[in-house]
């Protein structure tokens, strides 16, 4: 990675992480969807084995903070580092890896409209069931909590796709993409 | 073991994955067999400080609803005001008229998606407050304070599946206690209410004023369906929660001045007795 993406990337983790903050203190809260908009960070890290194990680190420390956040301590620590190291697992058996591994700068917001959808969509679905299944931990698993999950994604992937620039999406190509 | 070293080496990704899971997983098991207390006090007075400066900057904007809402109370308390003079006696003075105080302060974050949901208001330690004192609003009753810094407290809202309050029925004045069950977020149950007492949909539920965290009569809310199986002790009821938590922005913080001769009277009781 070279100087300048790391301060891309702290400068995307700064806007993320300010972002998250607004939208929980300035939108009044709702009882049925949470916005979990940092997931769109952790996401949108480039996509390199080398750096998986800091990522992890990364992931659990940016987990705590929004423990903090949230009064919920542990929970976003283990969603985000099972959503990093999902990412990569997905990621992995989406792409096939030589061609893929030559390129540093590969980032799922390359990928096209559609690929981008059903990955972030798995992975953040993921993530908030990690998050709402822990924080009902005694409770019965009901209805209430799926519908939790499925709104709260829904809204944190339009949050994702948003922020991202929808635009920018539609714009690349996916063999563009391919043969990068 | 040069072996070893290798194999960690290769698979480190995983195994990293896994030393982090699982220490999140420990950490979220910790906080469930006791509830967090004094956790990172550090942290906690950052975000308090960044949710004080967003919410000053989001306070222009609402300001109409608020005062609104105020002098709503404001009308409210007057009329109340106007009653205790009606019925004013010597006996009175001694004891309820100077025991409770409110303390008045801005919430500042609110969850409700959660199943133990909290809340951060803008005033701490440096303000008289600390943990365990009752929280109530223009609606009705909010939660307990959980922990304090210095200038911030958080409070375990109603909505909290730990939270116990204890409550009576105003119509007949049986006992009982309320606790939210973590599903549907307006209601809660009512619990410990003898088979043999009668139950009449929309009577309004308070709070007893047994435990010493809020004064008696706080609005909890209202009988919204009681059923009664064959077998059981009790009454399953639900009830109707009278605060809005969603829209919620001003709380008082009730400062019982007696609270702590009354606790240590009742520890010295059970001392004796055990």
């Amino acid at each position: 990675m070279s100087n300048g993406s790391i301060f891309r990337q702290l400068a995307n983790l700064i806007s993320y992480m300010t972002l998250q903050v607004l939208v929980q203190a300035m939108i009044s809260p709702a009882y049925y969807a949470v916005c979990f908009i940092y997931v769109g960070f952790l996401l949108l890290l480039p996509w390199q084995r080398a750096i998986l194990v800091w990522q992890l680190f990364l992931a659990f420390l940016i987990g705590l903070v929004i423990d903090g956040f949230y009064n919920s301590l542990g929970i976003h620590a283990f969603a985000a580092v099972l959503l990093v190291y999902g990412r990569s697992l997905l990621l992995g058996l989406m792409l096939p890896t030589p061609r893929y591994g030559l390129n540093n700068r590969s980032m799922i917001s390359n990928m096209g409209l559609q690929r981008f959808s059903v990955v972030v969509l798995l992975l953040v679905i993921m993530h908030h069931t990690a998050v709402f299944v822990l924080d009902t931990c005694s409770c019965s698993l009901g209805l209430l909590v799926i519908r939790k999950i499925v709104l709260s994604a829904l809204l944190t992937y339009l949050g994702i796709c948003f922020t991202h620039g929808i635009p920018t999406l539609l714009a690349r190509n996916r063999s563009a993409y391919v043969y990068q | 073991m040069k072996k070893l070293i290798h194999f960690l080496y290769a698979h480190s990704n995983f195994f990293v994955f896994i030393a982090l899971a699982f220490t999140g997983l420990l950490l979220v098991a910790r906080q469930q067999s006791y509830p967090r207390t004094e956790y990172l006090k550090g942290e906690h007075y950052m975000i308090g400080s960044i949710y004080n400066y967003i919410h000053n900057i989001k306070n222009y904007s609402v300001l109409h609803k608020a005062c609104k809402d105020l002098m709503h109370e404001n009308a409210a308390l007057r009329a109340e005001l106007m009653q205790v003079k009606a019925g004013w006696n010597e006996l009175a003075e001694e004891t309820s008229a100077q025991r409770y105080a409110c303390i008045p302060a801005n919430i500042i974050n609110n969850s409700i998606i959660s199943t133990k949901n909290y809340l951060t208001i803008d005033k701490g330690a440096r303000h008289g407050l600390f943990p365990g004192m009752g929280v109530i609003s223009a609606q009705g009753i909010v939660g307990k304070i959980q922990a304090v810094s210095d200038h911030f407290a958080t409070i375990t809202s109603l909505l909290h599946t730990d939270v116990c309050v204890s409550a009576q029925i105003t119509s007949s004045g049986v006992m009982g206690t309320v606790r939210w069950s973590g599903k549907r977020p307006g209601q809660a149950q009512l619990l410990y209410v003898p088979r043999h007492v009668p139950i009449h949909v929309g009577d309004t539920v308070v709070t007893s004023g047994y435990n010493a965290i809020f004064d008696q009569g706080a609005l909890v809310g209202h009988i919204k369906q009681a059923s009664l199986r064959d077998e059981a002790l009790f009454h399953d009821i639900v009830i109707d929660i009278s605060t809005d938590f969603s829209t919620l922005r001003h709380v008082y913080v009730v400062q019982d001045r007696l609270r702590q001769e009354k606790d240590s009277l009742e520890r010295y009781t059970k001392r004796y007795y055990e």
